[in-house]
């Protein structure tokens, strides 16, 4: 190389370092301009990857240009710029680790795609996308962490939040932390509890935390937000979780307690000699279904389903403790495999 | 060598295939040509079937970094004329890399004599392996080299004067310096020799925090349209080549960017002497 070439390389890398490395910058060049460029450098940088990755990019939101700041100032730009894409989403996947990013990310597209899945959308390709992301990020903290990572407590909020979000309601940057604080008081109880033994218990827990949240959110948020929430999770009380309901149109209590000892003798198998007892307990049970509940809102909806479970709860136990032998252990084993319902239509 | 009467095209990019397939008029078109390494799409094989030129645009080989381009780089960049059949290549007068680190983006070299010496051998470097006109372009910049000897117009006319290149000068940029570095536009382009241009860049931009930037993701503003114009009112019907890389508008939006060059290129020939 000759001296002038040498020259001109020691300056440009000066200036390069000075525009990517936070180096000084060099004597005589306006700094303003120098550190402008800088900017422009990384923005450009960002947008490229952002381009490339766009589920990272949406599942990270807001946060995608801390991170990617971060990890810019270690990694220098390579010289094919396709290959920054895939190092930073690997150096993403390492940071995982390290700190608990995963409370941070946003769920809301994650689990937008997911409520459509179970909602048996037909997906676009930029959600199919989104979801193969929430998982892979749910697969690496599990993987991290243990298969209980979903248990923690700000993880669960978390997933809340983003629930609340893509559910379609905009929630302000000021009105989170609010949120997250108040949701952490009010589930503190069910984290406590026990792992459910049976899809009614499962139920149970799910609409305890329901009635927690909507408590919280009743709160917090404010009027037109509350309304957007409510329009959304509508009449579902258990949010499409897929749990095995079963939804009795009975329009009287007879013919309710009909039903319901009906489906225990298929269920549970029951024997002609226990038929009688059993069709007391669902009549008991079903008087007290039908017993008046306060009225309306989703709130109300879910302390009513609420308290038709815990009914339906002690109704078997009932039934557990009238039989005896092989029949006692197939309904203890098999009890609150299905959340018997009341459905809407016969409210009305 | 010389440069064929293009009109008004530009920048093919993914976004923009569906409506490069579907103008009729369109004689020119430009690929980045970093973006043509892994292959070139078939749409723009039917452009070129429908006798559309289509231009290498180089935004890494930068005739201004500190060490002589590198062979392979210049014979890709000669490969892909070759199979595009293009009438000509571009490139920047820009320095991109450094100190063992790429900048991703075009930054701006000094302009003093030594450095003028190092930009015409590199430039002569690459014209060696190409049979078409290598054209440079002026870039944008937020700052300018301490102990600069010339302005970028008088920098890129010896250049042209040295080298034989041609030259591609970009009215975007050139306000994009005007507004951020003070630089007086009319001049500049009274110093280029401007019978050595072989077309235009316009780009849209924004105004952010008193300063412009060239994004190439927003309208074009009215004072790069000014000076497409003053440049048409010194050189009549240039060829035109509108960039847009992002944020894609609807193709009715490029189609009428199109149109205000178009209109604004008569209107600047209207006021040439």
């Amino acid at each position: 190389m000759s001296d002038g070439r040498a020259i001109l390389a020691a300056k440009q890398a000066e200036l390069m370092r000075a525009l990517w490395a936070k180096g000084p910058v060099p004597t005589g060049f306006d700094s303003k301009g120098v550190l402008l460029e800088g900017e422009t450098l990384l923005s450009k940088r960002r947008r490229f990857v952002m381009k490339m990755r766009p589920a990272l990019a949406r599942a990270l939101g807001r946060r995608f240009s801390d991170h990617f700041a971060a990890f810019a100032a270690a990694n220098p730009l390579p010289a094919h710029a396709c290959a920054d894409a895939s190092r930073f989403a690997s150096w993403f996947e390492d940071r995982l680790g390290e700190e608990d990013v995963l409370e941070r990310i946003n769920w809301q597209v994650g689990l937008k795609a997911l409520l459509a899945s179970s909602r048996r959308e037909a997906l676009s390709a930029d959600m199919k996308a989104d979801l193969d992301q929430f998982g892979a990020l749910i697969q690496q903290a599990v993987k991290r962490r243990g298969p209980l990572a979903l248990e923690e407590p700000r993880l669960k909020v978390a997933l809340i939040i983003g629930s609340v979000a893509a559910l379609g309601v905009e929630l302000e940057r000021g009105q989170i932390e609010p949120l997250r604080a108040a949701l952490h008081e009010e589930l503190a109880p069910t984290f406590e509890e026990d792992s459910p033994s049976s899809l009614l218990e499962a139920g149970l827990a799910s609409l305890r935390v329901s009635v927690a949240v909507e408590r919280v959110l009743e709160r917090v948020l404010r009027p037109e937000q509350q309304e957007r929430y409510l329009a959304e999770a509508g009449e579902d009380p258990f949010l499409g979780q897929n749990l095995p309901l079963l939804s009795i149109p009975a329009p009287t209590v007879e013919l309710f307690a009909e039903a319901v000892a009906h489906v225990w003798t298929k269920a549970f198998v029951l024997g002609e000699g226990t038929l009688p007892a059993a069709r007391k307990i669902a009549a008991d049970y079903a008087r007290e279904v039908f017993a008046p509940q306060p009225a309306s809102g989703r709130g109300a909806m879910l302390a009513r389903t609420a308290h038709a479970l815990e009914l339906q709860n002690e109704a078997e136990t009932r039934l557990v403790e009238a039989t005896a032998g092989e029949e006692r252990d197939r309904i203890a084993k098999t009890r609150g495999s299905i959340i018997i319902l009341r459905s809407a239509a016969a409210t009305r | 060598m010389s440069i064929p009467k293009l009109g008004v095209g530009f920048g093919w990019r993914p976004e923009l295939a569906a409506l490069a397939a579907r103008l009729e008029g369109l004689r020119f078109v430009e690929v980045v040509a970093e973006n043509m390494d892994h292959g070139i799409p078939k749409a723009i094989d039917a452009l070129r079937a429908r006798g559309v030129a289509v231009v290498p645009h180089g935004v890494s080989l930068a005739v201004g970094n500190a060490e002589l381009p590198l062979t392979v780089s210049v014979e890709r960049l000669a490969k892909l004329q070759a199979r595009l059949g293009s009438p000509f290549v571009s490139e920047h007068l820009c320095f991109v890399r450094g100190g063992g680190l790429e900048s991703g983006h075009l930054l701006p070299v000094p302009r003093t004599r030594e450095s003028l010496e190092i930009v015409v051998e590199n430039v002569k470097a690459v014209q060696s392996a190409l049979p078409v006109p290598f054209v440079i372009e002026n870039i944008a910049a937020f700052f300018e080299w301490p102990g600069n000897e010339m302005d970028e117009a008088t920098f890129l006319a010896r250049v042209v004067e040295r080298t034989d290149a041609w030259l591609l000068v970009d009215v975007a940029n050139l306000h994009a310096n005007a507004r951020n570095l003070g630089w007086d536009p009319i001049a500049f382009l009274d110093r280029l020799p401007l019978e050595r241009l072989a077309y235009v860049h316009v780009a849209g931009g924004e105004e952010r925090q008193g300063f412009y930037h060239d994004t190439h993701a927003h309208a074009v503003v009215p004072s790069v349209l000014e000076l497409l114009g003053e440049l048409a009112a010194r050189m009549p019907s240039p060829n035109v080549l509108l960039e847009r890389d992002d944020n894609f508008p609807g193709e009715a939006v490029i189609e009428a960017e199109l149109e205000t060059i178009r209109s604004t290129l008569s209107m600047g020939g209207l006021l040439h002497v």
